[in-house]
């Protein structure tokens, strides 16, 4: 059985049902995002066509994710960093097991 | 577990246990801190009693210099007095030589008797000396015990 959770969100409009195992706040969210994100690219241009704003919404969309992927990999790299840094100056036995060391 | 979680929850980790390991460097530090007093308080203590007998010791130094001096003195003075009998002796060697029975005896218990209060005056000072000796021998003993 299905155990994922059916949400119906609006985009510009039209209604879609997402079959989802994220909850259906979060589903909303992302709806509502994605549904802002088109609408602001609409609104710089009258001409453009909705498909199109859709691929450029999703170019953005890619470009902050992105971003924030390098983002989370540069605060991973200042997390081990410091517990490098911390290491030293516990006994031993205190040291735990270094994540990534491998 | 993405590699964000998992360096967060290995640095969350090290954090607390620095923590408690500067909690444990703390309770030493004070533990330390109160040894020290209490050392610090036994070494007040300890140059206390160090002084008290260092002033006794003086006391006592100054005593025994006080006896070595009366010692001398009553030495010249038995010497003086020794002097002073076979000066006497020799008088009375001389008067024997020209006075009669009578008066030999006469003047033989007259310088009898100086004679014998001067060895009795002699023999009480010697005495007391003795026993000024004897007190200061017994509290140069005590302090070396201390």
């Amino acid at each position: 059985m299905d155990q994922r959770a059916l949400v119906k969100v609006r985009i510009l409009g039209d209604d879609y049902s997402l079959r989802t195992e994220a909850s259906a706040e979060h589903t909303k969210a992302v709806a509502e995002h994605v549904d802002r994100t088109i609408r602001a690219i609409l609104s710089g241009s009258s001409t453009m066509e909705t498909q199109k704003a859709a691929i450029m919404a999703a170019l953005q969309i890619t470009d902050e994710l992105f971003k924030e992927r390098n983002a989370c990999e540069s605060l991973t790299g200042d997390l081990r960093q410091l517990a490098a840094d911390i290491r030293p100056l516990l006994p031993p036995a205190k040291r735990g097991d270094e994540v990534g060391a491998a | 577990m993405r590699p964000d979680v998992a360096a967060f929850r290995e640095l969350d980790t090290l954090v607390r246990n620095l923590s408690e390991q500067l909690a444990s460097y703390r309770r030493r530090a004070l533990s330390s801190e109160q040894r020290m007093r209490e050392l610090e308080q036994q070494l007040a203590t300890g140059a206390g009693a160090l002084q008290e007998l260092r002033g006794q010791s003086e006391t006592l130094r100054t005593a025994r210099d006080e006896a070595r001096s009366d010692a001398d003195r009553l030495s010249r003075e038995l010497v003086a007095a020794t002097g002073e009998l076979g000066r006497v002796r020799s008088a009375y060697e001389d008067i024997a030589a020209r006075s009669t029975p009578e008066g030999f005896d006469q003047e033989l218990a007259r310088e009898n008797a100086q004679l014998r209060a001067r060895l009795t005056d002699a023999r009480d000072r010697t005495t007391q000396l003795g026993e000024r000796v004897r007190f200061l021998r017994q509290q140069i003993g005590q302090g070396v015990e201390r």
